[in-house]
């Protein structure tokens, strides 16, 4: 399984390939006043609206440092009503990618939702993020209000 | 577009110290292992940490406008792959999930007893047997490319294409292949009158592609007449 690499904090993460609609640089991000920290901004893609959430704030302290190697990964996002939206992941150090063995991942202990399986690579454990699980209801409910149902093109350009 | 010196993260550059690009001895001891620096994993720890470096400065914003730029919808029109290829003087397409390799030209050894028709004998492509099918027999096609055809200084060679379509499979000279090309249902014209009529038979549509217009071939009809002429 071909997985994207990138990191979180100290950590090595990986997204599989499959779930990547695009991988992007850091764009300049239209910013949300009073959002949530991680919310780190909303991204017109050709002409649809994706909100970017810093995966190093969500899940880690610090937000991703502005660098050539942060970078959005921007992937569908299923929604509880059968919409699929764009959701935009800024990571951090997103400049490999590896094949990954089926028959080498290892369940994860963790208990939480968007943790997947462990692959262990030379030296190094990588963990899989599952996107889906990444948001938690308040935090959908947010980035995807329920209003939105006009058609994507309908906003005018982001930033 | 580059930042500041200051900021820039020092590297070690022992490929240049050690490395193959040293004259120095002795050289890195990794090299027994990986023969060369751009095997080592050094080295390609040093290209990605090339990465690790602030923006320049209208870096955002100009990748901002090009992903804000809307791209032309081509409608819910899915496209088709095709291979295009060229027989004597004619240029066709087909389906390019029917097509499994393109080959160099292989000899194709006539069957006893068979008058030469579509099917001109077996081929063997990889230690396997296929009828190896001639089209232009098939779609009435003069087999020699007329005269003045011989294309733009560009080098032509001949190939075979060996082709599958569940557990039928195939191969078939051409005289030349052009390579793929996607196209629309609606990319394609209506069939001219004036195309002979085996290959009109056998033929969807003409699909316009730089200066040529090329046959698309059906084939679901085109396997049907390669099982029909091996009985």
């Amino acid at each position: 399984m071909l997985a994207l690499l990138f990191a979180v904090g100290a950590d090595r993460y990986a997204l599989s390939a499959g779930e990547i609609v695009e991988i992007l640089p850091l764009v300049a991000l239209k910013r949300v006043p009073s959002a949530p920290p991680y919310l780190a901004g909303l991204l017109n893609y050709h002409g649809a609206l994706a909100p970017v959430v810093d995966l190093n704030r969500l899940i880690g302290e610090t937000p991703c440092r502005e660098w050539l190697s942060s970078r959005i990964l921007l992937t569908r996002h299923p929604l509880p009503d059968g919409r699929i939206e764009l959701l935009g992941l800024l990571v951090e150090q997103a400049t490999e990618t590896a094949h990954i063995a089926p028959e080498s991942l290892r369940s994860s202990t963790a208990a939480t939702p968007w943790l997947g399986q462990m692959a262990i690579r030379g030296k190094e454990l990588v963990q899989f993020v599952r996107p889906a699980g990444l948001l938690t209801d308040e935090a959908r409910a947010l980035l995807y209000p329920s209003e939105r149902e006009a058609p994507p093109h309908a906003h005018p350009g982001a930033g | 577009m580059i930042a500041a010196d200051a900021e820039i993260p020092v590297i070690d550059d022992c490929w240049n110290r050690i490395g193959v690009w040293s004259r120095a001895m002795p050289r890195c001891p990794r090299l027994e292992q990986v023969i060369h620096c751009h095997r080592c994993e050094i080295y390609a720890a040093a290209g990605r940490g090339l990465r690790d470096r602030p923006l320049p400065s209208d870096y955002r914003e100009t990748w901002r406008q090009h992903y804000a730029r809307t791209i032309p919808r081509r409608g819910a029109d899915p496209l088709t792959a095709v291979l295009v290829f060229r027989i004597g003087g004619e240029w066709l397409a087909l389906p390019a999930d029917a097509v499994e390799e393109i080959l160099d030209p292989v000899p194709v050894h006539s069957l006893p007893h068979r008058a030469p028709g579509a099917i001109q004998g077996l081929a063997n492509i990889h230690g396997r047997l296929r009828p190896c099918a001639s089209l232009a027999a098939l779609l009435g096609i003069e087999p020699r490319a007329p005269a003045g055809l011989a294309p733009d200084r560009r080098r032509v060679y001949s190939r075979m294409v060996a082709i599958r379509r569940e557990n039928s499979r195939f191969a078939f000279a051409a005289d030349d292949v052009w390579g793929c090309h996607r196209h629309a249902a609606a990319d394609l014209r209506e069939v001219p009158a004036t195309l002979a009529r085996a290959l009109a038979r056998f033929t969807l549509g003409i699909l316009p592609l730089e200066d040529k217009a090329v046959g698309r071939l059906d084939a679901d009809l085109l396997f049907h007449a390669l099982e029909k002429s091996l009985a």
